[in-house]
């Protein structure tokens, strides 16, 4: 649904000081749908660890059996970028870890996983994605995160997880029998 | 250019903002608490319908509800997501709707006192929120906007199940028709009153359109609310409680009656049938579960200690 | 008084593990709203209709068998307590978020081995219902054993409140392995299976969950029984009360 409330007039809004501290810490979500080759980011889930956090982003993302895979990745790892940063630099020197990359391609659309890349620190990785995988025209972020705080699903546990969801069809629209004379609904 | 422009030229042209990008504080404030209070909405949405839960007549109808009821839980969770990368986190939010700082839409303060009224809520509350949002997918910043698509994909049942169950109804018993017919009574007018107050009484509906955060005025969106389901109304045979509603062929839209403002700005500022048990019941959930979610972030902290 | 819920062995069999379900599911479906977080009330939901969804089919199947024009709702909406036959522990009540973890962690136990054995029964029907709902159970399970460690675990206060709920419905998990004339004889035909061989594996489960949740194995021994039979605590009558209210208000309507 979508609510708007009116605003009393002469009523202040509350400010918002912006308090980012969290008792469950966030975690973002990728899911990659049926038939799709890449996970696509899927908003977040709170929880206390990456089990649980498993767990919730299962029970809030694929209700509609909307998934065949499923990553977590803990907020705080993450490693941002966007147009104007130059913090990224590429490194040579240091020994190389594994980082999985997301990019958003365009201005609305959804973050994807673009690869795992070798890179030193986190702007080494930064500056690997962006210079990889974005062209001057496209590309409006990256995030990186290190491939070892990134949480997969177990594939073999894929029966559990994913296909409970497939005879629930009463979640759908065409479960529901509406005649035609009473117009789009 | 500089962020300033970056933000105007993307407006401009019907860009999506996104969360690294520079916006003016307004724009944030503003989204902020339009999100964090659909976010509230959907939330306390749930206990109306969920009031129904355990005496749903039907298995069918029992399984159904608890879907509907979960996606609200679902479309909150999304909708807290999307404000958080606004740079507040859902705790802080969550705190401001139970100290009463932020609201919810009033809808959700009147009582669910028969089954018709899950039938009313399904058809007329999201037949109007489905109005609203449909509007809002286009929204322009791309969290909320994604959000919404999201929730619409979703909701593409919760009208129709609603509608069902009144039909269902009204091709029943007389005592069943009598049921469904006192829903529509009961829910019509706060229907109306979810799009908000006339256009020329909205305090911030004019900079909310210039930055395309909302994209329809209020006005406009009841009057397609209206012309939706009067139809749907004559279809199930029941009389909608507006003795001023009459088709108007030179606008080409229905003419109806006017909002009980005091009533609007009763519920509004607190004082509607149900707004103190809505908070109530909020509010003990939430400190109920206090020991809960404590206890799973020592359990976590054990775990990383051992590990260490 | 007739306590017999069908005429027919595998109608009766099917509804027993269907009233679990659905006592189960409606108890769990009370919750919902009362979460300690929007994440687990979207989890709460996915559990509740998971267990309303079995049982629907369940009594689907049992209408089949039975024949006699009764169908699911008649099931779900029209016997009194004596006539269902769940097994106690699902119709305990929602005391706190430990109870209801500590009820589902030992339903989920039993449910595991109980659909992977029923999911070989020699009825093709109850082993098709069985397999999809064995996927199910193993999920629950997680969630459930998950939510046993983190209270058991976690603070004093949830080590506490755990330890009460896993003492206080300790009781009523004797009556799962509990065999009677049906089970034995259905067992026999190959189509349903020895609750006493679904001991072993739950009591495996379910100490070792409890030993690394640093809960204590509880003392009682004396174990409720009754439920297959239609004996119940009273919580039962009026969890059918609530749920069964609009079919006894208006009889024979359709919803």
């Amino acid at each position: 649904m979508s609510y708007s409330v009116p605003k009393i007039a002469g009523e202040a809004d509350p400010e918002v000081v912006g308090s980012t501290t969290h008792l469950w810490p966030r975690w973002e979500v990728f899911v990659r749908p049926r038939g799709g080759v890449t996970h696509v980011y899927s908003e977040s889930v709170h929880a206390p660890d990456a089990e649980t956090a498993l767990c919730n982003a299962r029970d809030t993302y694929l209700r509609r059996v909307e998934g065949v895979s499923l990553w977590v990745v803990p907020s705080d790892a993450i490693a941002r970028w966007e147009p104007g940063d130059d913090r990224p630099r590429r490194r040579t020197e240091g020994s190389r870890r594994f980082w999985e990359a997301f990019i958003r391609h365009r201005r609305g659309a959804q973050f994807l996983h673009a690869a795992t890349i070798p890179a030193v620190d986190e702007f080494d990785a930064l500056a690997l994605a962006r210079d990889t995988f974005l062209t001057k025209s496209d590309g409006v972020e990256v995030w990186v995160a290190p491939s070892d705080e990134l949480v997969a699903a177990d594939p073999d546990e894929a029966p559990m997880l994913f296909e409970p969801f497939s005879d629930k069809h009463y979640r759908f629209a065409r479960f529901y029998d509406i005649p035609e004379e009473v117009g789009h609904m | 250019m500089d962020g300033p422009e970056r933000f105007e030229a993307a407006i401009a042209a019907d860009e999506k903002i996104e969360p690294g990008d520079w916006m003016p504080e307004g724009y944030r404030q503003t989204l902020i608490r339009q999100i964090a209070q659909h976010a509230h909405s959907e939330v306390i949405g749930m206990q109306p319908e969920g009031n129904w839960i355990t005496r749903a007549p039907t298995l069918k109808r029992k399984a159904i509800l608890i879907a509907k009821v979960q996606d609200e839980a679902g479309h909150g969770l999304y909708l807290y997501s999307a404000a958080e990368t606004l740079g507040v986190s859902r705790d802080e939010l969550v705190r401001l709707l139970h100290e009463g700082k932020q609201k919810y839409s009033s809808i959700f303060n009147y009582p669910t006192l028969t089954w018709a009224d899950i039938g009313a809520i399904g058809w007329l509350v999201d037949g109007a929120a489905i109005t609203n949002q449909v509007a809002l997918t286009r929204t322009s910043y791309g969290p909320y906007a994604r959000a919404m698509v999201r929730i619409c994909k979703e909701e593409s049942f919760h009208q129709r199940q609603g509608y069902e169950i009144m039909l269902a109804l009204c091709r029943g018993t007389p005592e069943q028709k009598a049921m469904a017919q006192d829903a529509l009574d009961r829910y019509w007018w706060p229907a109306l009153m979810m799009f908000g107050p006339h256009d020329s009484e909205s305090v911030h509906s004019e900079q909310s359109m210039k930055w395309k955060i909302k994209r329809v005025s209020n006005d406009e969106l009841r009057q397609q609310f209206v012309d939706a389901t009067v139809p749907q109304a004559e279809y199930l045979g029941l009389t909608i409680p507006d003795p001023d509603l009459k088709w108007n062929p030179e606008r080409g839209h229905y003419d109806f009656g006017e909002i009980d403002w005091d009533e609007f700005w009763r519920v509004v500022k607190g004082d509607g049938p149900m707004n103190r048990e809505r908070m109530a019941h909020k509010l003990a959930a939430w400190e109920n579960g206090a020991w809960v979610r404590e206890a799973a972030v020592a359990y976590a902290n054990k775990r990383a200690a051992r590990s260490a | 008084m007739d306590t017999l819920t069908t005429t027919k062995p595998l109608a009766t069999y099917v509804v027993r593990h269907a009233d679990d379900n659905l006592v189960l599911g409606q108890r769990l479906s009370e919750y919902i709203s009362w979460a300690p977080e929007l994440e687990e009330d979207l989890a709460i939901a996915n559990l509740a209709l998971d267990h309303i969804g079995v049982a629907h089919h369940l009594y689907d199947y049992a209408a089949e068998v039975e024949d006699d024009g009764r169908d699911a709702d008649g099931f779900a909406f029209l016997r009194d307590e004596r006539q269902f036959t769940n097994v106690q522990l699902v119709e305990r009540p929602n005391t706190d978020f430990a109870h209801i973890m500590a009820r589902q962690f030992f339903v989920d136990a039993y449910q595991v081995p109980l659909w992977d054995a029923l999911a070989r029964s020699a009825d093709e029907r109850l082993a098709g219902i069985a397999a999809k709902a064995a996927k199910e159970a193993r999920y629950h399970l997680r969630h459930s054993r998950m939510w046993v460690l983190r209270l058991g675990d976690g603070t004093e206060e949830s080590h506490r409140r755990m330890q009460a709920a896993i003492d206080e419905l300790w009781r009523f998990t004797g009556e799962l392995f509990e065999a009677d004339d049906l089970t034995d004889e259905l067992a026999a035909a190959g189509i349903g299976v020895d609750p006493a061989t679904l001991e072993a594996p739950w009591r495996r489960t379910v100490l070792a969950t409890l030993a690394e949740a640093t809960l204590d194995e509880p003392h009682e021994t004396v174990m409720r029984t009754g439920g297959r039979r239609g004996l119940h605590t009273e919580a039962l009558g009026h969890l059918l009360a609530e749920m069964q209210f609009l079919q006894r208000a208006y009889p024979g309507l359709e919803w």
